[in-house]
């Protein structure tokens, strides 16, 4: 882009400096609104609408997330290292039940048993160092809506086997924009 | 602002906008790009399963700690099951093929949802227990038609809902 000379000698410039702060606040705004996604929740679940759900309580700090879903290999087709693909693939067939919880494998209910039964052993300890008497953690479930009611209610069972008591259970607040799948 | 000329005195201070704002651009299209506002999670507190677990829980090895067992307090007492069938083979696909209400009187069946909310309201009104319900579904019902039926209960008024096992062989 040549600035010649524009005959009279002054030639006319837009005034881009307004434009770039606007740009910015624009920016600033998209880069506040990205949402960190949650290591813990596992976007492959498409969770049920309800309207009966309340927002969640920001001053609750101790989560325990189990994600529930059919087995779909898809889903894990390029995010795993092959050798850990194999073994799931062997252990799983599409529409299995399917345990996943965040940094495992994912699980069948038994290993989940095992899994649920040594998280609650290390919240007691850890609770009664603080001389709390009982395990306050809440088990968050996230079931998949293609899931089964006997697949929830199982694993339901199982948290409440181990000790936990206090359960939840996520879906989507119907009326929202975009909620519809 | 004025427009100063390249003929005046002194060195001119000459910030480049142009790059800035092709930057600042990219950004922003990057920015709205990835912008997906994802629906908003709610979730539901759920009163505990029901009697029938807790008996069932004494068959199986896990018996950590015995006074949490002995809780009398979080059983629920709801004098109204509602009973949810569904069917799943080739052509259905677990959606609910039949809704049944169950009280110390008996079984009536409800032909939808709407009408299982009226049926619930009206109950309601003469049950002794009006915070509870129970759900007994069939095992191989779809989750989110369970969700629908825990809907509908709570607009009926009934707050806490808890599960009745699956009937076996479903």
């Amino acid at each position: 882009m040549s600035h010649g000379p524009a005959g009279e000698g002054s030639h006319a410039e837009p005034n881009l400096t307004p434009l770039l702060d606007v740009v910015l606040q624009l920016l600033m705004f998209f880069m506040m609104c990205v949402n960190f996604v949650n290591e813990q929740v596992n976007e492959d679940i498409k969770l049920p609408q309800s309207q009966a759900v309340k927002p969640m309580d920001k001053a609750e700090a101790d989560y325990l997330f189990i994600n529930l879903k059919p087995f779909n290999l898809a889903d894990f087709q390029d995010r795993l290292p092959s050798d850990v693909l194999a073994r799931v693939q062997d252990k799983f067939r599409d529409g299995d039940e399917c345990i996943l919880v965040p940094g495992k494998e994912p699980m069948r209910r038994n290993e989940m048993r095992i899994w649920l039964k040594q998280q609650y052993e290390d919240a007691k300890q850890i609770a009664e160092q603080r001389g709390e008497k009982n395990v306050n953690t809440a088990v968050v479930i996230r079931a998949h809506k293609e899931a089964d009611y006997g697949q929830v209610f199982e694993i339901l069972q199982l948290c409440k086997n181990v000790g936990y008591r206090r359960l939840m259970l996520r879906a989507l607040t119907k009326n929202t924009p975009g909620g519809a799948t | 602002m004025t427009i100063r000329r390249k003929t005046e005195s002194g060195p001119e201070p000459n910030l480049p906008v142009t790059p800035m704002l092709d930057m600042a651009f990219q950004l922003l299209a990057f920015f709205v790009m990835t912008y997906h506002p994802s629906d908003l999670e709610g979730q539901m507190e759920l009163s505990l399963p029901s009697e029938a677990i807790t008996q069932a829980k004494d068959k199986e090895d896990i018996k950590t700690d015995a006074p949490v067992d002995k809780d009398q307090d979080l059983k629920l007492t709801a004098n109204i099951t509602v009973i949810v069938r569904t069917q799943r083979d080739n052509v259905n696909t677990g959606l609910i093929s039949g809704i049944a209400l169950q009280d110390d009187s008996g079984t009536t069946p409800v032909d939808t949802l709407d009408k299982l909310r009226e049926e619930l309201k009206s109950r309601r009104a003469t049950v002794e227990n009006k915070e509870n319900i129970k759900i007994q579904a069939d095992s191989k019902l779809k989750w989110e038609e369970v969700i629908n039926v825990m809907d509908v209960c709570q607009q009926a008024g009934f707050k806490n809902i808890s599960f009745v096992p699956p009937p076996s062989g479903s």
